[in-house]
């Protein structure tokens, strides 16, 4: 493809407390009961090279009154900008260093906190608060250019926003523009979403790690296509938007009149169209007919790419002379030649009319949504001038000693290698590699023997949680306790995987009394051999009724002995 | 502060200065951009360089190569100005600025925020202002933080407040920090003696954020400047959304929170009126003053000497004997509950009785008002309460410690008896005594 370009950044939530205040919250988890309400508005500022971005200036032009709902356990004042922010969160500048060291990258000296406009409702402030920590480096064979350490933003409701999501640390990892196609594009993606996995801590879940994607093609322009959750989706994504790109290319030089646009409300007083009958509709006419029936890729035409903008207006969409109409009962309608209305939105008409009259200009530089492997419009595309230094948080140096204390991140196959060393076989050790267990094994690993540690977390809950049991109710401790139990042979394998169910809701403390009572103490070789002549039936029939408390070995060899 | 050792001769060397485009190179990395103030808050030998994507960041002059670009040097801290173009049949307001968060923005050399903006650069944060009142005349008399603020400030607003009521304008809004916001309130209340609206305004986030909450509390000042209300009010947000301001009287308001947006509360009152930005006014407390055109007089006087001391446990008595020795003549006690002070403590020396007595008779006012701040102060229900009235205190009913140490002063500029002074203190002049105070008058 001539003059492709394509990169990636990445956005990955970190486990910790939040970047600037003492909240924690991890919404793919659990969800968030409902919290304090409030509504504010917000207005397009200046950057401090007195600008003011144009995306700001879109999206306060909307005029929107944003609605919130601040969960009072996973939210305060900082995040309701009812408070200054606290300090960087060391924990969470930590997980970066660690990233940073494992994509080989340059740090910077000084973190400089930044604030990055963002006047769509979902940071309260108006801006996400953002630093640039390294930049350079490479993984595979693609480079990476900035490692930045940002605020996570609200999650969207049909309210409004729910704050729990506010301020999560968030790493945005930028490629270079390296990525070949859409198929290199899914792989770097997997590959480096392992590698963070793997690095630092990490949340997981829905919504837990998301990809831009950066698409030119020669003679288009720079598009942002944001919020990519499906990595399969990835290759069609990029192709339709190569295609997208080439269509709007042929279009260059096209030259469009259109009449201003006007109320157009009688025309449809009575007319068969219940979308449009009644209400007050906006019109406008061009001499371009059949333009919109240019096709952008398959399943997309350039009516349903101009529609995007009366979306992103804030109108349901618009109503032209190149669909099909009747759909709408508007087959008889009697203006001729191109026309287009919308109901109840001027504005939203507007942008579509300005959007149309630009077609012959080529590719505008946009910010699309991603949808599947379709996208649409957002808004236009950002630039530096939204950005303003942080005030309320002082830079944070880089030492060399700070730097020294953070280990380097390690990477997939180092800890999948490190995970074989300890006994696990290659697919046990990727597959807890893979899983969010990995850091709850490493910990509990030492506490009996790690092959039966890593076949328990990655199977034996799983299995349980399939059953029905409330193994969420388990913690490290919890766990910790049983191996113990079972290391200290207080428990056989068998009744370590049934003691789980048993000691749900029991404080570890009170785990071996609670096991002797429910007869899960581990029978020594006498009680074996006692219980074992006196057993009148066979072997599989003895283990049958005796797993949970007697070692089969053991039983083995009570058996050989009654044989005998 | 100026970049410093390495990076400042380095700098030099590259004959590059602040707004100058430089490339900096340090190890594999090439940091291009421009170049930034150098803040007070991190080292000074850091060169802080904004990127083309426009994140700053800090990069060591140690071991760094600087270049200077061929590039056109950046102005920067250049911000949107407008002039107010007042609209015909608009009601005439002034405005008086004197700074605080409502007038500032990013200051380079601390990198905190600092007032910097001027009126016009407010105005263009605020344009809808244009379209509610006719800003006839804006004025700086100074800029200052308001926790630098002393009682002759106050005098200068007040002055140029009264100039601007007697030149025609329907009433003022005077933009003000925060902090000390509810003292400049009152002070304005005491000492402009006429019947029109003054909004005192001010922002607990600074107009260079999107969030900037100063910009309702002014179109909602204007409101209440053009308004029938006749006294000084405070107008500041009501809620933490941006719905709707509360006009609180600007004897009874007090700063109750540090950083939300609706930290002011009506105490022992409930506020004159709820304001919406679109220009709906609701009474809220049925004596509130109404406007009466006139003439306003400016009695602006204030006595330095007068002081506010707060009470704590085992609080000296030696403070109140200082302030007798350096001539104060007036002082407000801010004591425990219905008034109390320590009057039987254990040791003799941390009662406060004789200290009290002393500085009455060397011809101070003592005034007592309640750090509960909610409800009012009595002479009489213990003996200590008493023993303390022997000495000759005032106790200032429900009037604000706040608001008890400005009308002190102001009083003891009026008149030279302090029998007169006591007397005074008990009149009514401008709200800040609350005769009735009812189940709802408290949070």
């Amino acid at each position: 493809m001539k003059g492709f370009k394509c990169g990636v950044e990445i956005h990955q939530r970190l486990d910790t407390g939040k970047l600037f205040c003492n909240c924690y919250a991890n919404p793919s988890k659990e969800d968030a009961e409902a919290g304090f309400k409030f509504a504010r508005r917000l207005r397009a500022t200046a950057g401090e090279l007195g600008a003011i971005d144009r995306a700001a200036v879109f999206q306060a032009a909307l005029g929107k009154t944003y609605n919130y709902d601040a969960p009072l356990e996973e939210s305060c004042l900082v995040e309701c900008d009812d408070e200054p922010p606290h300090g960087l969160n060391a924990e969470a500048m930590e997980q970066a260093l660690a990233v940073a060291k494992a994509l080989k990258m340059t740090l910077v000296d000084e973190v400089q906190v930044m604030r990055k406009t963002v006047v769509d409702g979902s940071a309260v402030g108006g801006f996400q608060r953002t630093s640039l920590v390294a930049v350079g480096g490479s993984l595979a064979d693609v480079g990476i250019q900035t490692l930045c350490l940002e605020e996570e933003s609200s999650a969207i409701t049909p309210e409004g926003y729910r704050l729990d999501r506010l301020g999560i640390p968030l790493l945005e990892i930028a490629t270079a523009p390296e990525i070949r196609d859409g198929g290199h594009c899914r792989e770097f993606c997997e590959a480096l979403g392992l590698l963070l996995r793997s690095a630092c801590r990490v949340q997981r879940g829905i919504g837990s790690i998301r990809q831009d994607v950066n698409i030119s093609i020669e003679g288009g322009s720079r598009i942002e296509i944001k919020g990519v959750q499906d990595l399969k989706a990835l290759p069609e994504l990029v192709n339709n938007e190569v295609e997208r790109q080439q269509a709007l290319v042929k279009l260059k030089g096209t030259k469009i009149k259109a009449s201003p646009v006007g109320d157009w409300s009688g025309l449809f007083a009575k007319s068969p169209c219940k979308i449009l009958a009644g209400k007050k509709v906006y019109g406008f006419t061009a001499d371009c007919p059949g333009l919109l029936k240019t096709q952008m890729h398959e399943g997309k035409t350039l009516g349903n790419e101009l529609a995007g903008y009366a979306r992103a207006s804030g109108a349901k969409g618009v109503i032209h002379s190149d669909e099909e109409l009747s759909k709408y009962c508007l087959q008889d309608f009697p203006k001729k030649g191109f026309w287009m209305v919308c109901a109840g939105n001027a504005k939203a008409l507007e942008a579509v009319r300005a959007r149309l009259l630009q077609v012959g200009e080529g590719v505008p530089e946009e910010t699309r949504r991603a949808d599947g492997g379709k996208t649409d419009y957002l808004r236009p595309l950002p630039g530096g001038a939204r950005m303003y230094p942080e005030t309320d948080v002082p830079p944070v140096a880089l030492t060399a000693a700070l730097v020294a204390g953070v280990k380097q991140g390690k990477s997939f196959e180092e800890r999948v290698s490190g995970y074989e060393k300890m006994g696990l076989g290659r697919d046990l050790a990727v597959k807890v590699a893979r899983s969010e267990k990995a850091a709850l094994f490493e910990s509990l690993a030492k506490a009996a023997e790690p092959k039966i540690v890593a076949a328990f977390l990655t199977e034996k809950m799983v299995e349980l949680r399939r059953k029905g049991v409330a193994v969420d109710e388990i913690g490290e401790n919890e766990l910790r306790e049983l191996f113990k139990l079972y290391k200290g042979g207080f428990l056989t394998k068998a009744g370590l995987e049934a003691a789980l169910e048993a000691v749900v809701g029991v404080p570890p403390k009170e785990f071996k009394r609670a096991l002797e009572e429910k007869g899960f103490k581990k029978l020594d070789a006498k009680q074996v051999k006692a219980l074992a002549r006196g057993f009148k039936g066979s072997f599989a029939e003895f283990m049958a009724e005796n797993r949970l408390r007697v070692d089969p070995a053991e039983a083995r060899r009570a058996f050989q002995k009654k044989a005998d | 502060m100026a970049y410093e050792g390495e990076a400042a001769v380095k700098l030099n060397k590259a004959c590059a200065g602040e707004g100058d485009r430089v490339r900096v190179a340090k190890g594999s990395a090439v940091f291009e951009g421009i170049l930034l103030p150098r803040t007070d808050a991190g080292g000074g030998e850091c060169l802080v360089v904004k990127l083309d994507n426009g994140y700053n960041v800090g990069i060591g002059a140690k071991g760094a190569g600087v270049e200077k670009l061929a590039a056109k040097k950046t102005v920067l801290e250049k911000f949107a100005s407008k002039r107010m173009t007042p609209m015909k049949g608009l009601p005439e307001v002034a405005l008086v600025a004197t700074g605080g968060t409502i007038a500032s923005r990013v200051d380079y050399a601390t990198g905190g925020v600092k007032m910097v903006l001027t009126p016009e650069e407010l105005f263009a944060a605020v344009p809808e202002l244009e379209g509610v009142a006719a800003i006839s005349s804006v004025s700086t008399p100074f800029t200052i933080a308001s926790e630098d603020m002393t009682p002759r400030e106050w005098a200068k607003i007040a002055t140029e407040v009264g100039k601007q009521l007697n030149a025609g304008a329907t009433g003022a809004i005077v933009t003000h920090g925060t902090d000390t916001l509810a003292y400049t309130a009152a002070a304005l209340s005491f000492m402009l003696r006429g019947s029109k609206p003054v909004a005192v305004v001010g922002a607990q986030r600074s107009p260079d954020r999107a969030s900037f909450d100063g910009a309702m509390n002014l179109v909602c000042g204007a409101h209440y400047a053009k308004s029938n209300y006749g006294e000084v009010a405070v107008v500041m947000h009501g809620t933490p959304s941006d719905d709707y301001c509360y006009a609180h009287r600007g004897t009874k308001v007090r700063k109750m929170h540090s950083s939300r947006r609706d930290a002011f509360r009506s105490v022992n009152d409930k506020p004159l009126a709820k304001i919406w930005p679109d220009g709906k006014i609701e009474g809220t407390n049925a004596k509130a003053r109404k406007r009466v055109d006139g003439s306003v007089m400016v009695d602006a006087g204030f006595e330095e000497k007068t002081a506010l001391v707060k009470l704590y446990p085992g609080a000296p008595a030696e403070q109140l004997d200082w302030l007798t020795d350096k001539g104060y003549k007036g002082v407000v006690i801010e004591a425990y509950g219905l008034g109390h002070t320590p009057t039987q403590t254990f040791e003799k020396n941390k009662s406060w009785l004789k200290a009290v007595g002393r500085c009455a008779e060397e011809g101070a006012v003592v005034a007592v008002a309640t750090q509960c701040l909610y409800g009012r102060t009595n002479p009489f229900v213990y003996v200590n309460l008493r023993l303390m009235g022997a000495q000759g205190v005032t106790y200032c009913g429900d009037m604000l410690p706040e608001t008890a140490f400005v009308k002190l002063g102001w009083l003891l500029a009026k008149f030279k008896d302090p029998a007169k002074v006591r007397e005074e203190l008990l009149k009514d002049y401008a709200g800040e005594l609350n005769p009735r105070l009812t189940e709802e008058d408290f949070v």
